[in-house]
């Protein structure tokens, strides 16, 4: 065991690049604050930490509170699917907490940050697990989305049994609900990641300097990411989209209820297996994934030529999105049969 | 090329019977130490030193001590296993108790790595003060690293006040 603390001041000796390596290193913003008051050398050097991680602990109670957005939106949403999904209750907080935008004020230097929430927005019946990783520029770029009913181990119990091998397996027991479902499931999870992306809009216009930026929750359910492309595309279409409202004269706030950025007309291609066996003995049963991107960029002639590309592309998507368990699940997955469905904007 | 007999660092007195390439390192109490060129090429001072040619003469290194030269060489062999091996979870158990000293070792090692240009080093060091300050309060900060408090109380309470949520 070592004595923890030293004799001399060990920073007063170690150069300021160092001491921002080492903040970079630190990277919690809980804790960057608290070092702005340990000194003034502190104070001045935190503030120009690149690489940050915001973790915010509870939903803030407020009612107009950005946080508290998702809780709202998701509600009057999927109100009318509740039977099939709901909304996980976030313990509330009488306090008034800060919002991103406030705390992260003040730094003026940030490269990569990334946001995390408490836990996932979804709530799905038991055992269920969703996981989606969704790119976003101005909107939506694209979405993987991967769902299964149970993760269990490989046991011979029933593996001679071929009774649930029906593909898409729309209504069957064991596949968990059927095609419905998963479209529940997807839908979810593209409101989810557009109202992420429309929470972090003012910290995106604050933050010119930003590069990467990424908002996950605890759970690792949903992850939305925006890349310096991205980023920069977001930031464009924002100015001209304020210089058209000020030509137009408009003053139309948000429409409606949609605190959320708009998702474009997608195409998804569906691949499931009733029953997945992964390296390790795991078993998945009622295994889909999903892999969604915008259909505007498809409609423009040579459909066939097009289409194959496209699929390549939406494999590899599907093959980068998530590591370990479910990403060696998405590696067996995008080798089965696929279905090929459209959806509106919305 | 592994030759771990004369790997060790050690005055360069006892040679070695290995066919590899060895440099000289001279620590700043005029210790000699003979180390695999590999090894030293994971500092990129030394690299740059060896490609401009200085690679044949005694290195010497006049910020570092021979207590931390030859922590720094540890390290630096040992990745150089580890590089050969790819065996993430074997380094990363290796580092965690590498870098479990005490908060003065740990400056010199930061300031050697910086010194050095080790990207490795520096990053393991500078990692540990990180989380040595993680989750603590900035009294204790100051307590630990024996920083000298010049924020005045009006200004503590300003930033305490602005960000209450950080201190809880």
């Amino acid at each position: 065991m070592h004595l923890l603390t030293s004799e001399t001041d060990v920073f007063d000796r170690i150069p300021d690049p160092i001491v921002l390596l080492i903040f970079n290193h630190l990277s919690d913003i809980k804790s960057l604050i608290r070092c702005r008051a340990v000194s003034k050398r502190f104070n001045s050097l935190v503030l120009q930490a690149d690489n940050l991680v915001v973790k915010v602990d509870r939903v803030i109670s407020n009612e107009t509170g950005e946080w508290s957005f998702l809780l709202h939106l998701l509600r009057s949403i999927l109100q009318s699917l509740q039977d099939l999904i709901s909304l996980r209750r976030l313990p509330i907080q009488p306090r008034n907490r800060n919002s991103p935008t406030e705390i992260l004020r003040g730094f003026e230097s940030i490269r990569r940050l990334v946001i995390e929430l408490p836990a996932g927005d979804l709530r799905l019946e038991k055992d269920a697990v969703v996981r989606w990783r969704a790119e976003f520029g101005k909107t939506l770029k694209s979405c993987v989305i991967f769902a299964v009913r149970t993760i269990g181990e490989a046991t011979d119990d029933g593996g001679g049994n071929g009774g649930d091998g029906d593909d898409m397996d729309f209504n069957g027991e064991d596949g968990g609900g059927g095609l419905k479902l998963r479209v529940v499931w997807t839908i979810s999870a593209l409101i989810a990641a557009s109202a992420r992306h429309y929470l972090l809009r003012d910290v995106i216009r604050e933050h010119r300097e930003m590069e990467s930026l990424v908002l996950k929750d605890r759970e690792e359910e949903g992850t939305m990411v925006m890349d310096k492309e991205g980023l920069r595309e977001f930031r464009e279409a924002a100015v001209e989209e304020e210089e058209e409202q000020e030509a137009n004269q408009v003053n139309n706030r948000t429409v409606g209820w949609k605190n959320r950025t708009t998702v474009p007309a997608v195409r998804m291609r569906m691949m499931h297996e009733p029953r997945l066996d992964l390296p390790g003995g795991v078993r998945m049963k009622g295994a889909t994934l999903v892999v969604v991107s915008p259909a505007a960029a498809q409609g423009q002639g040579t459909e066939t030529a097009d289409d194959s590309a496209k699929e390549s592309e939406e494999q590899k998507l599907a093959l980068d999105a998530f590591g370990g368990m479910f990403g060696e699940a998405a590696k067996a997955l995008v080798k089965s049969r696929s279905y090929l469905l459209e959806m509106n904007s919305f | 090329m592994a030759s771990s007999s004369s790997s060790l660092p050690s005055p360069s007195s006892s040679s070695s019977s290995s066919s590899s390439k060895k440099l000289v390192l001279r620590s700043s109490d005029e210790k000699h130490f003979e180390v695999d060129e590999a090894v030293a090429l994971q500092s990129e001072m030394i690299k740059q030193m060896v490609e401009d040619g200085f690679g044949g003469d005694v290195i010497p290194l006049l910020n570092v001590s021979s207590n931390i030269l030859s922590k720094v060489i540890d390290y630096c062999k040992k990745h150089v296993d580890f590089d050969s091996k790819k065996k993430m979870d074997d380094r990363r158990r290796w580092d965690a108790e590498y870098i479990d000293v005490g908060v003065d070792e740990l400056y010199h090692l930061i300031m050697a790595a910086n010194y050095r240009n080790i990207k490795g080093l520096l990053d393991l060091t500078c990692q540990k003060v990180a989380d040595t300050i993680k989750g603590k309060k900035p009294k204790q900060i100051r307590i630990i690293f024996n920083i000298k408090n010049d924020v005045t109380p009006e200004g503590e309470q300003k930033i305490r006040k602005e960000h209450s949520w950080a201190f809880e």
